[in-house]
C-alpha cells in the first residue's frame, strides 16, 4: 500500500512556542482522513506545513511522495483548502476560474464550469457577494478543477449552516467516489467526520496522539463500567485511554484487541466521537498511540 | 498569472490612466499655446520681447502646478501600487491561495513585480515626457533644468524615482505584511532617500567644477550686520543656468575670514550704518556707506578670493543617467531582497 | 431504483445499514433480480458518506450472493430474499422461549437479558462478516 502523506519527526517551532512536534504519522492512499484536535492543537500549522505555506523547523514531511511545493509540478497535485476559503472579493466567479486556468496546467474548465453551472451560481457575480457555503463551493471548485491527487482541507465548513454543510460534503464525497483521490480534512464536526472519514488524526498538545482506520479505532475501544476498582488490574491486552473513580463506580475506554471476559463490566461501543473526547480527555498529553498505520490486512 | 496580476491592478491602472489622460490633456492644450508663445517671443524686437515674456512666464506659474504634482507621482505609485503588492494578500490571507496554484513562488512574484513595474514605467514616464515637452519653452529661456527644484521633474529621473518607490514599497509590504504600515515606511523612506541623494550625492556624482573669483562688488558681495558684528555673504556668479553647489571666501591657505579679521577690516561699516535694522539694500546709499562699503571690500578682497563649486548646465543629462542609475541599482537591490523574502522567509 | 438513508443514532455501522436496507427492499419485493443499485457516486452525493462505506455494503451483498457488480456498468441484484419459512420458523422459536424461561430462573433480569441478547447477537454478526 502506498502512502498518501508522510511525516517524520516533523515540528514547527514560532519563537519559542513549539506549534507542533515529533509528529511522525503514514497516511495511507485512497482514504478520506479526518483531522481533529483541540484548538491551537497545531492542525493548521500540520496541513500548512503539507502544502508548503510553512517551512518545517525539524523533521520532514512528504505528500505523494514528494516534498511539498518543490516545484510547479507538485504544487499541481496537491489540492488546498485553508480555513474560510479565501477568495479574491473583488474579483468575478468566473474571474476566479480563468485564474485557476491560467495558473495550473492540469486545469479541467469543463468540470469546473459544470460545477459552477450545478451550483446555480452566475460566473460575473462578485465572489465577495456569495455567501459562506457558496464561498466554500467555489474555493473547493477551484481546488478540485486542477484535478489534484490529494485534496488537504483545513476547517472547510466550520462556519456553514447545516445544509450547505451537507452540499458540501456530498460534493466533495461524490468527487471522491469518482476519481479515488486521497483527502485529509481538519474538521471540529466529529459527527460529520464520522459518516465521511475513513481515517482519523488526532492531533493534541502539538503532537499526533492518533492515526489509524476508523473502523479499527471503532473496533478496538470500549467503554467499560463497573464497580469502583483500580485499573492495573485490567489484563495486558487492555490498555485505558480515559478513567474516571466516584465513590462507587469506575467508568473507562479502554483499547483492546480480543472480546472482554469480565463480567463484572458493562461494555458499551462507542462512537468515533466517544474515542476522540477519550483521547483528547482531560487535556493532558497521553502519548503516541502505538497502535501501527499499516496494520494487519483484515 | 500575467492575467491575473493586471486584474487585480485594474481597478488602480484605470485610475492611474485617467490622471495621466487628464494631465496629458491639458498639457497638450497650454503647451500647444506656450509654444505659440515662444514663437512670438523668438521673433520679437524691442521692448515687445519684455511683454512677451511675461506672458510665458504667467502661463508657466499657472501650470507649474502639475510640475509639483509630478513630484509626488513616484512616491504615490510607490505607496499605492508597490506597498499592498504582497502585503495585501498576506493581510487578507489570499496568499493560502494564490501560493498554491500550479506556479511557483518565484514566478508570482516576478510577474507581478514585471506587471507593475511596466505600468510603474509607463505611468510615471508618459506624465514626464508630457511634462518636459509642456516645459521645453521655458527651459530654452530659462535654461536653468540642472537647478535641483527642477532637475527631478524633468528627463528621466522621475521614472528611476518611480521604479525605486514602487521596489521600496513591495519590499516594505513583504517585510512588514500589512498594508497600512508598509505604506508608510515607503512614504517615509522614499522621502529620506530623495532627500540625501539630492542634497549629499548628487554634487558629487561628477565631480563638481572649481572656479576662482577675485571678490568684486559684481557678484554681490553682501554685508550683514547681526549682534556678533559684521558678516560677509558671497554672492554668487551668475554662470547661465548652472547649478552653484558651494561658495566660499577664502584665503591662498584656504582659511575662511575670521570674524575678527571682518570686523576689522570693515570697522567704517559699523560707524556709519545705523547698528541695528536690516543689510543694506536697495534705496540710495549715502555717501559715506558707499565709501566704507568700498573700503571693506577692497580689504577683504586684498586676502580673500571667492572659490566657487558649480555644475554646468551642460552637464543635466550625465547627472540624470547617474542619478537613476543609483535609484535603479537601489530598486534591484530592493526587489532581489523581496524575493528573497518572499521564497525564504515568508514560511 | 432505490433510495438509502442512514440513522445516525441506531448504533449500527453505515455500511451495515445499507445491507439490511437492500436486504429489507429484497424482502418487501421493491427490488427484484436485474435491477441496478444506486451508483456508489449518487449514493454519496446524496448522503455524504465515504464511498468505501458504499463499497464495503455492496461487497459485502456481493458475498451474500444478493447483487453482482459489472466493472463500468453498475452493481446488479442477481437474487430473491426470501423469508424463511414459516414451519422452520417455529422450533428456533420454542428454543427461544426455552432460552428465556431458563435466563429467569437464573436471576437475570430483563435488562440483562436484552444486553446479553443483544452483546452475543453483535459478536456473532461480526464474526461472520470479519
Amino acid at each position: 500500500m502506498t502512502t498518501a502523506l508522510t511525516a517524520t519527526g516533523l515540528g514547527k517551532r514560532y519563537g519559542r512556542k513549539w506549534a507542533l512536534r515529533g509528529c511522525t504519522v503514514e497516511i495511507p492512499e485512497g482514504r478520506v482522513a479526518g483531522l481533529v484536535g483541540p484548538n491551537g492543537a497545531g492542525k493548521s500549522t500540520l496541513l500548512h506545513l503539507m502544502v508548503g505555506l510553512l517551512a518545517p523547523t525539524e523533521g520532514s514531511v512528504e505528500v505523494l511522495g514528494r516534498g511539498p511545493a518543490i516545484d510547479a509540478e507538485q504544487l499541481g497535485r496537491v489540492g488546498f483548502l485553508a480555513q474560510d476559503a479565501p477568495i479574491y472579493a473583488s474579483l468575478s466567479i468566473a474571474d476566479h476560474l480563468r485564474f485557476g486556468a491560467h495558473l495550473n496546467p492540469g486545469w479541467d474548465g469543463a468540470f469546473a464550469k459544470e460545477r459552477i453551472d450545478a451550483l446555480d451560481l452566475d460566473p460575473a457575480q462578485r465572489a465577495g457577494r456569495l455567501s459562506g457555503g457558496q464561498r466554500a463551493q467555489l474555493a473547493l471548485t477551484l481546488a478540485l478543477a486542477k484535478r489534484p491527487g490529494i485534496l488537504l482541507l483545513d476547517e472547510p465548513v466550520a462556519s456553514l449552516d447545516p445544509l450547505a454543510r451537507r452540499d458540501f460534503l456530498a460534493v466533495l464525497a461524490g468527487y471522491v467516489a469518482e476519481h479515488g483521490i486521497s483527502v485529509l480534512m481538519s474538521s471540529h464536526l466529529l459527527a460529520d467526520l464520522e459518516r465521511v472519514c475513513d481515517y482519523l488524526v488526532l492531533v493534541s498538545a502539538a503532537r499526533v496522539q492518533l492515526a489509524d482506520e476508523v473502523d479499527d479505532l471503532l473496533a478496538t475501544h470500549r467503554r467499560i463500567i463497573g464497580a469502583r476498582r483500580d485499573l492495573s488490574t485490567l489484563p495486558a491486552d487492555q490498555h485505558v485511554v480515559w478513567e474516571s473513580h466516584t465513590d462507587r463506580q469506575t467508568t473507562a475506554v479502554i483499547q483492546v484487541d480480543g472480546p472482554i471476559h469480565d463480567p463484572s463490566w458493562q461494555v458499551e461501543e462507542l462512537s468515533l466521537e466517544d474515542v476522540v473526547l477519550a483521547y483528547m480527555g482531560g487535556g493532558a498529553d497521553t502519548g503516541l498511540y502505538a497502535r501501527p498505520a499499516l496494520g494487519v490486512a483484515r | 498569472m500575467t492575467w491575473m496580476t493586471w486584474r487585480q491592478m485594474r481597478a488602480g491602472s484605470l485610475a492611474a490612466l485617467a490622471v495621466v489622460a487628464a494631465a496629458a490633456i491639458t498639457l497638450t492644450i497650454t503647451g500647444v499655446h506656450l509654444s505659440s508663445l515662444y514663437s512670438g517671443y523668438l521673433s520679437c524686437s524691442g521692448f515687445t520681447c519684455n511683454a512677451k515674456l511675461d506672458d510665458i512666464g504667467r502661463s508657466y506659474r499657472h501650470i507649474k502646478l502639475i510640475g509639483t504634482a509630478l513630484i509626488a507621482v513616484p512616491v504615490v505609485l510607490g505607496v499605492f501600487w508597490g506597498a499592498p503588492l504582497v502585503a495585501r494578500e498576506i493581510e487578507s490571507g489570499t496568499y493560502r491561495l494564490a501560493w498554491v496554484q500550479g506556479v511557483s513562488r518565484t514566478r508570482w512574484m516576478a510577474s507581478k513585480l514585471a506587471v507593475t513595474g511596466a505600468a510603474t514605467a509607463l505611468v510615471a514616464g508618459a506624465l514626464t515626457f508630457a511634462f518636459t515637452w509642456w516645459a521645453i519653452p521655458f527651459d530654452r529661456i530659462e535654461a536653468n533644468r540642472i537647478d535641483p527644484s527642477i532637475f527631478a521633474d524633468r528627463g528621466i529621473v522621475p521614472v528611476a524615482y518611480a521604479l525605486f518607490a514602487v521596489a521600496l514599497g513591495v519590499a516594505a509590504g513583504t517585510i512588514i505584511r500589512r498594508t497600512l504600515p508598509a505604506m508608510a515606511v515607503t512614504l517615509v523612506g522614499f522621502i529620506a532617500v530623495r532627500m540625501v541623494i539630492q542634497f549629499y550625492v548628487r554634487a558629487h556624482l561628477i565631480a563638481p567644477v572649481h572656479r576662482v573669483f577675485a571678490l568684486t562688488q559684481r557678484f554681490g558681495l553682501g554685508i550683514e550686520r547681526s549682534p556678533s558684528g559684521i558678516q560677509l555673504q558671497a554672492g554668487t556668479p551668475e554662470f547661465h543656468g548652472a547649478w552653484v553647489t558651494s561658495s566660499h571666501l577664502v584665503d591662498s591657505a584656504g582659511h575662511a575670514p575670521t570674524s575678527a579679521f571682518i570686523n576689522q577690516a570693515c570697522r567704517a561699516v559699523l560707524d556709519v550704518a545705523p547698528p541695528s535694522g536690516p543689510p543694506q539694500k536697495g534705496g540710495a546709499p549715502s555717501g559715506p556707506a558707499i565709501q566704507a562699503f568700498q573700503t571693506c571690500l577692497s580689504n577683504v578682497g586684498a586676502r580673500y578670493h571667492q572659490v566657487v563649486s558649480y555644475q554646468p548646465a551642460s552637464r543635466f543629462w550625465e547627472l540624470q543617467w547617474l542619478e537613476s542609475a543609483i535609484f535603479l541599482g537601489l530598486a534591484a537591490v530592493l526587489i532581489g531582497l523581496s524575493i528573497y523574502w518572499v521564497r525564504r522567509r515568508l514560511v | 431504483m432505490i433510495e438509502f438513508h442512514l440513522d445516525s443514532r441506531s448504533g449500527v455501522s453505515p455500511y451495515l445499514q445499507l445491507v439490511q436496507q437492500v436486504r429489507h427492499a429484497l424482502r418487501l419485493g421493491i427490488l427484484a433480480p436485474g435491477d441496478q443499485l444506486p451508483t456508489v457516486k449518487d449514493v454519496v452525493g446524496t448522503l455524504a458518506i465515504n464511498p468505501n462505506t458504499v463499497l464495503k455494503a455492496y461487497r459485502e451483498l456481493e458475498h451474500a450472493g444478493l447483487a453482482s457488480g459489472r466493472p463500468g456498468v453498475g452493481t446488479f441484484v442477481t437474487a430473491t430474499l426470501p423469508d424463511a419459512p414459516l414451519a422452520a420458523q417455529i422450533p428456533i422459536r420454542r428454543d427461544l422461549e426455552r432460552w428465556l424461561t431458563k435466563a429467569r430462573a437464573a436471576g437475570l433480569d430483563d435488562e440483562s437479558i436484552e444486553a446479553m441478547f443483544r452483546d452475543s447477537f453483535r459478536l456473532s454478526t461480526s464474526r461472520e462478516i470479519a
